[in-house]
């Protein structure tokens, strides 16, 4: 801190004027404990200070008290010596500010103050409860490991570890938030990560000034490159072999404490709508898959406008098979078509909302309300169309089919948008509204690098890999965000 | 792939580029006017008209060798000084703009005609303007990945219209081949030349290609494809309709589209062609209009260029309006005044600066 006295900062030789100093700090806080004890036959009086529903009571008797209790020596040891040799800990750190031990006990770490040192030992104690490994509940799969992230920051990493057993995989701690200080890490794969990018990242990290950060939510929208966009521009997971894939493709990830969540940067269109499941199955089925959910995105967003423009404006273009059905259908019904569509898709919003929110007993019975209500109880009532009813459920569908959640709550955004732009100019409209969209989307750039790669442009390489399923990869294929291709 | 500056674009999208700058109005037009002048022989048209977009080609591509990272009213500055330069640029600027203004005015009319037969004129040209202001914001990069998608859709659907309409081609309209002589494919050429030497208007791009190797032979496939697009779809058109009815009709080709019908499932396709036709001709426009801003400010020494593109769409909203309060106004702009004068700035200026360029290089060349 600037402007410190020297007196203020440091700590002092005297183990009660450091005592009388630290029990202001954490004054009120009565889960703080001070033990104070006599080391061994030196009788060196000694403060150990710990958080008390922090620790683990164990190492803080054996390893800390014990050992220093039970010493026979009866001279006076140094700090270091008491280090080096007395307190078997694994990880111990000499800490010379009172801002440092501050943070030391708030973090879960016990500390030692020896009479006559100016400095202290932090000694790692921390237990806390914590959730076990469970499985994936929001990325399902059905073959592939099944593990998901817990809040526990450290054991998400080593989720990490168990599938890079390398040195390259870089592990980068930093802390985020002035009042919360919750540490976050940035993990990557040295070979195969662009530096600019990792450089890139750790700037607009550092440029956050923020007092909190309870989520990586609020991360990604910070650091994220067009945070108004509908597309976005930074993926998340939950499963650790989602994220290693990612790792090894050159993505910087954000770990944070209290976040299943992690982020990767940059994050391409072609991720939101790839499944880890892709690589567990047989390349023929999944590429089918993978083009029907190509297809499933596009109808999410443009078939309630397509639907509007063609029935509201050309009715030439219904395909005369369907036209006395349509006819009849429409015959008599009180709004014109494109109210009615809103109004549904307005209505299966809520629906979709609601079913966030509502306790599991009465889930089941809502589905059928809504069916019965809304669906068919309206056409019955010849207010709807049955024809909108289907396209809205189909609508509704296909955007559930969009495996990255963030790309299909886009996709639901745009929609509306569109919808009304449709509504006022026809086809005209949606051309207009597909052109704005497309140009925006074509424009978007993720970190530096252009969202749409791979799918475009020089896309004939990397196509087996984004819209089909072709090989699985070999030793050769260099991942195309990291390393240059060559011209 | 990472950290690419904005506002470059490849060779290939360039070449992708020069169908998307002639077919778009091309296509709907040209039919009907060299249904007119030339008859039967109107599919020959193209191909003349694209030998002179070839010459053309050569020019630009020469001066462009001479004077690299420069747009053309850059280099015209240096070539003829500042005082002839600018005037140049100004007017090209503005020929840039109008022309991207009459596609505006021929999509509307398209529109109106077609789509939205009850909404004024005002709200389409509001709807497109606005649209665009967005779109040209995003800069060039954002015209060349458009185009690298609408590419596909005009190539397809060119192809299923010329596929589709077989069945109903007459090909007893086609022949006596020529009866009318060469004249009418002449004066049918004439007009078509002052389309396909819109390559012009890639000139402008030329500095923002960031590998330009093959840079001539990329612009003449495009101008073959457009070629060979525009030609069959004249053809396909003359055959369904005859010439006669194609000289009458103000959207011959989109007509066609009507005809084509393959079982009962696959007919009244016209939503299909009218959505890619719209953001084809809207892109054209695009293209235009960035051409054209970046003249002014380069002409005008302006840094940036979003600053132009709100009052530039206000106004041509307005000049639209105005200048051409009918579709007969357009029409009859489209057949005697564009063709004329823009022969002068696609061909004939760039010949000169051309001439130009090689009297100064030899006379740099002999001085040393």
């Amino acid at each position: 801190m600037l402007g410190a006295t020297t007196r203020g900062v440091f700590l002092s030789k005297n183990v009660s004027w450091n005592e009388k100093r630290i029990a202001s700090t954490f004054s009120r806080c009565d889960d703080v404990f001070f033990r104070r004890f006599e080391i061994g036959d030196s009788k060196q009086r000694a403060l150990l200070v710990f958080l008390t529903n922090l620790v683990e009571k164990a190492i803080i008797d054996t390893v800390i008290l014990r050992s220093l209790m039970d010493n026979h020596n009866k001279r006076r040891l140094s700090i270091q010596q008491i280090q080096a040799k007395l307190i078997p800990s694994s990880e111990i750190r000499l800490l010379e500010t009172f801002t440092q031990v501050e943070s030391a006990i708030a973090a879960g770490e016990a500390v030692l103050f020896i009479d006559g040192h100016p400095q202290a030992l932090s000694i790692a104690a921390l237990k806390w409860e914590h959730r076990a490994v469970e499985k994936a509940d929001n990325e399902v799969t059905v073959r592939g490991p099944q593990q998901a992230f817990s809040e526990n920051m450290m054991n998400n990493i080593a989720l990490v570890r168990r599938f890079i057993f390398d040195a390259k995989l870089k592990v980068e701690k930093g802390t985020i938030g002035t009042v919360t200080k919750t540490p976050y890490c940035l993990v990557y794969h040295d070979e195969f990560i662009d530096k600019a990018i990792v450089e890139e990242v750790r700037n607009r990290l550092g440029r956050l000034d923020l007092d909190q950060v309870l989520d990586t939510g609020v991360i990604e929208q910070l650091i994220s490159d067009s945070p108004w966009s509908p597309f976005p521009t930074v993926d998340y997971t939950e499963r650790p072999d989602r994220l290693v894939s990612q790792i090894l493709q050159g993505r910087v990830a954000i770990f944070l404490e209290n976040s299943p969540q992690t982020l990767t940067v940059p994050a391409l269109f072609v991720e939101f709508l790839q499944v880890p499941e892709d690589y567990y199955q047989g390349g023929l089925l999944q590429s089918s898959i993978r083009i029907l959910r190509y297809f499933a995105f596009l109808v999410s967003f443009i078939l309630p406008s397509l639907y509007v423009a063609i029935m509201g404006y050309n009715h030439e273009l219904i395909p005369n098979t369907f036209l006395p059905s349509v006819l009849e259908q429409r015959d008599g019904l009180p709004v014109p078509t494109a109210m009615e569509v809103i109004i549904m898709d307005i209505a299966f919003e809520v629906l979709r909302e609601a079913g966030l929110r509502f306790p599991r007993p009465i889930g089941q019975a809502i589905s059928i309300v809504g069916a019965l209500v809304i669906g068919q109880a309206a056409v019955q009532a010849r207010l709807v169309m049955a024809a909108t009813v289907i396209v809205i459920a189909t609508t509704g569908i296909c955007s559930f089919t969009v495996p990255g959640y963030t790309l299909s709550a886009g996709a639901r955004l745009l929609r509306f948008p569109l919808l009304i732009v449709t509504s006022f100019l026809g086809l005209l409209g949606f051309s207009l509204g597909l052109l704005v969209i497309a140009a925006h989307f074509l424009t978007l750039r993720s970190f530096g690098v252009i969202y749409t790669a791979g799918l475009a442009p020089r896309a004939r390489r990397d196509l087996q890999d984004t819209v089909l399923r072709g090989r699985l990869p070999t030793q050769s294929r260099t991942p195309w965000i990291g390393r240059k291709r060559p011209k | 792939m990472t950290n690419e500056s904005l506002n470059t674009i490849t060779v290939k999208q360039l070449y992708r580029l020069i169908p998307l700058l002639i077919l778009p109005t091309g296509a709907l037009a040209l039919p009907t006017m060299v249904g007119v002048k030339a008859g039967n022989g109107g599919w020959l048209c193209p191909w003349l008209s694209a030998s002179v977009s070839l010459v053309v080609i050569y020019i630009l591509g020469s001066l462009d060798r001479g004077f690299p990272n420069q747009t053309f009213i850059e280099y015209a500055i240096e070539l003829v000084g500042a005082a002839i330069g600018r005037s140049l640029g100004v007017l090209y600027s503005l020929f840039f703009l109008f022309s991207g203004m009459m596609v505006v005015l021929e999509t509307s009319g398209f529109i109106v005609s077609t789509v939205l037969k009850e909404t004024p004129r005002l709200i389409v040209l509001v709807a497109i303007y606005g649209a665009m202001a967005y779109m040209l914001s995003l800069g060039l990069e954002g015209i060349a990945r458009l185009g690298d998608i609408l590419y596909m859709f005009l190539f397809v659907l060119i192809v299923t219209l010329v596929v589709g309409s077989t069945k109903d081609v007459h090909v007893n309209a086609l022949f006596p081949l020529l009866d009318q002589g060469w004249s009418g494919v002449l004066s049918g050429s004439y007009i078509a030349v002052s389309w396909f030497c819109e390559v012009i208007v890639a000139a402008m791009f030329f500095p923002s290609v960031k590998y330009k190797s093959h840079l001539r032979t990329h612009l003449v496939m495009g101008v073959l494809v457009t070629s060979i697009l525009l030609s069959a779809a004249t053809a396909v058109t003359i055959g369904v309709l005859g010439p006669q009815e194609t000289a009458r009709n103000v959207y011959a080709t989109f007509n066609v589209v009507r005809y084509i019908q393959w079982g009962e499932f696959f007919q009244h396709i016209d939503a299909f062609f009218i959505i890619p036709w719209i953001s084809v001709m809207i892109l054209k426009s695009m293209m235009f209009y960035h051409a054209g801003v970046m003249g002014l400010t380069q002409t005008c020494g302006i840094s940036r260029y979003q600053l132009l593109i709100v009052p530039l769409m206000v106004l041509s909203v307005v000049s639209a309006l105005w200048l051409f309060p009918n579709e007969f106004s357009i029409s009859e702009y489209h057949r005697f005044v564009f063709p004329n004068y823009a022969v002068v700035l696609e061909v004939f200026i760039p010949a000169l600066l051309w001439i130009v360029f090689l009297i100064k290089s030899r006379a740099s060349r002999t001085n040393r």
